[in-house]
């Protein structure tokens, strides 16, 4: 009997035993060893110790001379170097005492490696990644960067990687950031490659945005008037970035070659978020109060913890550079120095183009190529997968791409994708943020964009001698009109693209006679453009943005920042009078009518503590759902997208009798009026219960995500209420929007404001892991610490001072 | 007097290993304490360990989670569904009955050569 429990009980503690130190899997999710995370020395508990950084007892190396770095009291490094190679070390090291998981994850998750932390749950996403060959292209780019940099361009990459690797050699178990532990893996080296891959990453956010497929069964279902009367290039409503852009010429070839009109069944990888986008603009000493420029800048990206962002000044006997940069990326890449400041708004025009594979054989192992046999490179591809089975498949790339799509029994289905971001580069793209940093006047500024190529940005300008200027910037094929919107039935010299925009043709504005330039992803140029382009552009935040800043006078930060905040949007200017006129009342009772009068009295401003923004939202969903019957009826067996906001706002204004309006179920020939009081009642029918309730506002309605890179909920904020629409200039949207908001104060010596929603520390231990995300919510800013020397005691003393000793 | 010294060994043991070496390393050093604190019946020899084990890592815990305002305690619980406090005593509970099986087990195999 006493063997029997002795027996019992040891069983019981050995069982113990192996649950708590091995990961344990619920469902898809694996969790980490219990004992291991539970264990206050080394586990969880353990990054709740946070005592500030020493580096006393530690020398580098790597250094020329000793770094000092003072960290703010938001936990801002300010780095100052004696040379750019170790001010590029300390932050590589700094970044990722801050950010390491954040750098890994986004480097993984270019790179289709995700689903080695994650599992299963990663494999789509990882098997899209692989496929458009992000890694296969990354490491071409990376060799030939390597091949062009020179000076501080050739150790700009491997500084960087030497810090964040001087940072990992500190860990321990008990050290190792919070998420490791969580997720229950080590930390990899840091290799330049996979600074290339998170600048691959952002690529793929800002410029891997195409609906080549969708459009391509749009054409085949509707025929080509009816797509190019549902989907124009151009929105006559528009204000462009540049109006006079018609000051370059170029010779127009023959028209575009062949389309295709076949029907496509795959389902399309998951595209970019939509909201992908940012505001930026410049105002000359004519229009502030202290007459200098003010240049402001709000990207709008995923609002994430950690931030996408990380704040930092860099300060070397050659440049005073302070701003932001992507964790995993070294240098600056929306900021000021102590003579210019800059900013960046995504361009947002198509650069993919798809083409059929044209086959030279059953096997699949040639394609014909501009006459020529050729064969295809195959890589066997393996991704390893938590607790499964790795998944193994063939990856196949052609001359102009991979091939991203193929169906086994139906070759005239696979496709090859062209994307800009796999062309080799030129030069090293990314002196563009070095000559920024060091740049002191606009010939300087125009320099360093010239050698700028991927993502393609609109750069605003402003500097402290009085010039303002905009650039569209990147590198740009040369397409005939209409080329690449829709899916190539095969490769010819016709079809393919005819080079690249020269720097100096691709619109720009400089000190122009209106006293601001600005962005917010509108169209870059009026239809006069010589060369051709088509995207997915903004219809509203920039023609807001053109409107206040012409009749803005007396400019001070402070209106830069209400401007940043305005949550007016002229979809509802453009579109509501027409609606509530066309509304029949009148067999309306109390509240149909008070929520009619309450959308005639609304500002048009979509503020967090109104209810109309509701209306008109749920209203304006509902026209759209209703109109749009006949694209969700060929939805239903292929991909395709609907036509935009504007262009059925369009169609309401100026052809309310198009078949369109019609509801396809109904025997009744509808037309627009019918649609919205259609829509009205349905919105009515919706909202009855709740318009009414105190509670109920549009904060509630549209609440922001701030949410964990690995979406857990406790780690998030998932309910943030903020103003704010995706089409006015405060464009939040779930989870995206002003990912970082600045504005600088041109003057012998720069003044600056930013804020995001977030905070510089990665440790959700720290209070800095979302510090600032009050002060964004409220629309207030933090007078940035722009320091001129580590002595510097304008903004107090209240700094933790580092200092990184050489060997 | 053994339960002082049951107490000082715990204590010793939960804080020690952990912190210079691996935590598993606890496991046969509190059956070895079980099989000599002489408790007259195994559950005794658990009850005493659960309960020494858990104010020690629940005790660790706090210290931690109290200076740095409960941040992370209330976060890592969120991701539990439960309080920062609570997780705090689940720490706890994983050391106490990591150690009162360990403890009982070591007591138990005394029990066998005991007449």
């Amino acid at each position: 009997m006493k063997s029997i429990k002795f027996l019992i009980l040891s069983a019981l503690s050995l069982g113990f035993v192996y649950l708590l130190s091995n990961p344990l899997q619920v469902k898809d999710t694996q969790l980490p060893a219990l004992g291991n995370f539970f264990n206050p020395f080394e586990g969880f508990w353990s990054n709740a110790k946070t005592n500030p950084i020493s580096l006393d007892a530690t020398t580098f190396p790597v250094l020329q001379e000793d770094v000092q770095v003072k960290i703010d009291v938001r936990g801002v490094p300010h780095i100052f170097a004696q040379n750019m190679s170790d001010a590029i070390f300390a932050q590589g090291y700094l970044t990722a005492q801050d950010r390491l998981w954040q750098m890994e994850i986004t480097h993984r998750s270019a790179s289709g490696r995700l689903s080695e932390i994650f599992g299963k749950r990663a494999l789509k996403s990882d098997i899209q990644n692989r496929k458009i060959g992000n890694e296969h292209y990354a490491i071409k780019r990376n060799q030939k960067w390597n091949e062009f940099a020179k000076g501080d361009e050739k150790i700009f990459l491997s500084q960087y990687a030497k810090g964040v690797n001087a940072y990992i050699e500190t860990l321990d178990e008990r050290s190792l950031p919070f998420e490791y532990k969580l997720f229950n893996h080590k930390p990899e080296a840091f290799q330049p490659l996979h600074a290339t891959l998170i600048v691959t990453k952002m690529a793929q956010r800002l410029c891997g945005r195409e609906e080549d497929l969708e459009k391509t069964n749009l054409l085949a279902a509707l025929g080509a008037e009816a797509f190019d009367y549902l989907y124009p290039d151009y929105n006559k409503a528009q204000s462009p970035i540049v109006a006079d852009s018609n000051q370059v010429s170029y010779p127009k070839g023959s028209a575009s070659a062949e389309q295709t009109v076949s029907f496509y069944d795959h389902e399309p990888f998951e595209k970019p978020n939509p909201s992908n986008g940012s505001n930026n603009w410049a105002v000359s000493g004519d229009k502030t109060r202290s007459g200098k420029p003010i240049l402001a800048n709000d990207p709008h990206l995923g609002m994430t913890l950690p931030s996408v962002w990380y704040e930092i000044q860099i300060h070397t006997p050659e440049m005073n550079v302070y701003g932001v940069t992507l964790p995993g990326i070294p240098g600056v890449i929306i900021g000021f120095n102590e003579n210019i400041a800059w900013g960046v708004t995504n361009v947002s025009h198509d650069v993919t183009d798809f083409y059929k594979v044209n086959w030279a054989d059953k096997a699949k192992t040639k394609y014909n190529y501009l006459g020529e046999v050729k064969a295809i490179e195959e890589i066997q591809d393996t991704i390893k997968i938590l607790g499964e089975e790795p998944y193994i498949h063939d990856l196949k790339y052609t001359e102009l791409g991979p091939i991203v799509y193929s169906e086994a029994d139906h070759p005239e289905q696979d496709l090859i994708m062209r994307w800009l971001v796999n062309e080799d580069p030129t030069n090293f793209e990314l002196s563009t943020f070095i000559d920024l940093c060091k740049a002191k006047n606009y010939k300087e500024y125009r320099a360093a964009l010239s050698s700028y190529a991927i993502p393609a940005q609109n750069f605003v300008f402003a500097d402290n001698s009085g010039d303002i200027a905009i650039t569209v910037t990147g590198k740009f094929p040369i397409k005939e009109d209409g080329q690449g919107k829709f899916i190539y039935e095969e490769i010819t010299e016709n079809n393919l693209w005819k080079g690249y925009i020269p720097f100096d043709s691709l619109p720009h504005s400089y000190n122009p006679t209106s006293g601001f330039v600005g962005s917010a992803n509108q169209h870059s140029t009026t239809p006069n453009y010589p060369y051709y382009y088509n995207g997915r552009f903004d219809h509203y935040r920039g023609r807001i943005l053109h409107q206040k800043l012409s009749k803005m006078n007396d400019i001070r930060a402070e209106d830069m920042m209400a401007l940043q905040n305005d949550s007016e949007s002229l979809i509802a200017h453009d579109i509501l009078p027409a609606l509530t006129a066309m509304v029949d009342e009148g067999d309306f009772n109390a509240l149909k009518k008070g929520m009619l009068q309450m959308l005639r009295d609304w500002d048009m401003k979509f503020d967090k503590d109104s209810k109309a923004p509701i209306l008109f939202y749920s209203w304006w969903k509902n026209i759209y759902k209703l109109t749009w019957d006949e694209i969700d009826a060929i939805a239903e067996n292929r991909a395709v997208y609907k036509p935009g906001d504007w262009r059925t706002i369009e169609m309401i204004q100026e052809d309310s009798s198009s078949k369109y309006f019609d509801i396809q179920e109904t025997e009744a020939k509808e037309k627009a009026s019918d649609i919205i009081n259609l829509a009205f009642e349905k919105t009515y029918q919706e909202l009855e219960g709740r318009i009414n309730e105190e509670a109920y506002d549009w904060g509630t309605y549209w609440s922001a995500q701030v949410m964990h890179l690995s979406k857990v909920p406790a780690l998030s904020h998932p309910n943030v209420e903020v103003s704010g629409f995706k089409y006015a200039l405060n464009a939040i949207r779930g989870s995206h929007g002003p990912s970082w908001r600045m504005i600088v104060e041109l003057d012998e010596y720069p003044k600056a404001y930013g804020v995001y929603p977030g905070g510089q520390s990665g440790n959700p231990a720290s209070k800095l892991y979302d510090s600032n995300l009050d002060a964004w919510t409220k629309g207030d800013y933090y007078e940035l610490q722009f320091m001129k020397s580590p002595d510097d005691d304008r903004f107090g003393s209240d700094y933790n001072t580092l200092t990184f000793k050489k060997l | 007097m053994k339960f002082t010294i049951h107490l000082t060994l715990f204590v010793l043991i939960c804080l020690l290993v952990p912190m210079y070496s691996n935590w598993l390393y606890m496991a046969p050093l509190g059956a070895l304490v079980g099989f000599f604190i002489p408790y007259r019946k195994t559950i005794s020899s658990f009850a005493y360990s659960f309960l020494f084990s858990f104010m020690t890592w629940s005790g660790a815990a706090a210290m931690i989670a109290i200076p740095n305002d409960m941040i992370l305690a209330e976060r890592v619980g969120g991701i539990l569904n439960i309080s920062g406090t609570a997780l705090i005593l689940v720490t706890g509970l994983v050391a106490g009955l990591f150690m009162g099986l360990s403890a009982a087990s070591g007591h138990s195999f005394k029990q066998i050569f005991k007449k």
